[in-house]
């Protein structure tokens, strides 16, 4: 039986599906360790295109854990904006607690889901 | 005794937190240690502990104002520059910025005795040392935050 929780157990080390999908992961894993970050450095980073990227924030936007805010730059000779990226608050809980639980799994210091939890969702893939 | 796909999972798991590493440690390669910011701290440090040269009045405090703009405007470009904003700096990045503050201050100490016994001129040398202590610093503590950066969480 795959290991998975819902993204509502409240406790500590809560697995969230939403966030356990690759890039997504390595999208909060870095925003995590800044205040902000350039959309350009994240995107040259992640070694993504920028629809691929885009597409990931807007899902992550979408569920609060992500703000991205468009700046004016003094660098720019044209009309293009900074984009910058940041974790909300809950982000913040919600990729912490992510994290945390994917430690357990991989120490072996698991809670088993049981049936009580629900159905177990499908891992994400993309 | 875990199952197979328990094991995978682990595994899947293990994987994906060896990446978040990886990335981490990439963006603070990615972020660099420029020359400029050492430099341009240490100037900035060597006029502050120059300052007492300057006669007590409002040449003065418009050259400490000036110092503490250019300071503010530095760490803006080098943001700038990297395209990010640090968060969490760590105690070793913290331990520098305190022994920045700490030789400037005491520097700036020095140059006032000085000044008041009449040598004047000897700030030069105060200055050049605050410089050279402070630009190493400034590179020491950029290397601090960005290992914690890679290392840290």
């Amino acid at each position: 039986m795959p290991l998975t929780t819902t993204s509502t157990m409240a406790s500590e080390g809560t697995f969230n599906e939403l966030i356990h999908a690759p890039m997504r992961l390595r999208i909060c894993g870095l925003l995590r360790s800044v205040q902000h970050l350039d959309f350009g450095v994240l995107r040259d980073t992640l070694d993504v295109s920028d629809p691929t990227l885009s597409k990931h924030l807007k899902v992550l936007r979408d569920a609060g854990f992500v703000t991205i805010e468009k700046q004016a730059s003094r660098m720019r000779t044209d009309a293009r904006r900074l984009t910058q990226l940041s974790l909300t608050t809950a982000g913040v809980r919600a990729f912490d607690g992510h994290v945390a639980a994917m430690h357990r799994i991989t120490t072996g210091d698991v809670p088993r889901s049981d049936s009580s939890e629900g159905t177990p969702t499908p891992a994400a893939t993309q | 005794m875990a199952s197979d796909t328990e094991r995978l999972d682990t595994d899947e798991h293990q994987r994906r937190l060896a990446t978040l590493r990886a990335d981490r440690r990439a963006l603070a390669a990615r972020l660099g240690n420029p020359r400029w910011l050492h430099r341009g701290f240490g100037t900035l440090a060597a006029v502050f502990v120059a300052s007492p040269a300057i006669p007590d009045g409002v040449w003065r405090t418009i050259v400490l104002l000036a110092v503490l703009t250019a300071s503010l405007s530095l760490l803006s470009a080098y943001r700038r520059t990297t395209g990010a904003r640090l968060s969490r700096l760590g105690p070793s990045a913290a331990t520098y910025f305190a022994a920045v503050c700490a030789v400037s201050l005491v520097m700036v100490s020095v140059s006032f005795g000085l000044t008041a016994g009449g040598l004047s001129w000897w700030i030069t040398a105060s200055a050049a040392i605050t410089a050279l202590i402070v630009e190493r610093l400034v590179r020491r503590f950029v290397h601090a935050a960005h290992d914690h950066l890679d290392h840290g969480i």
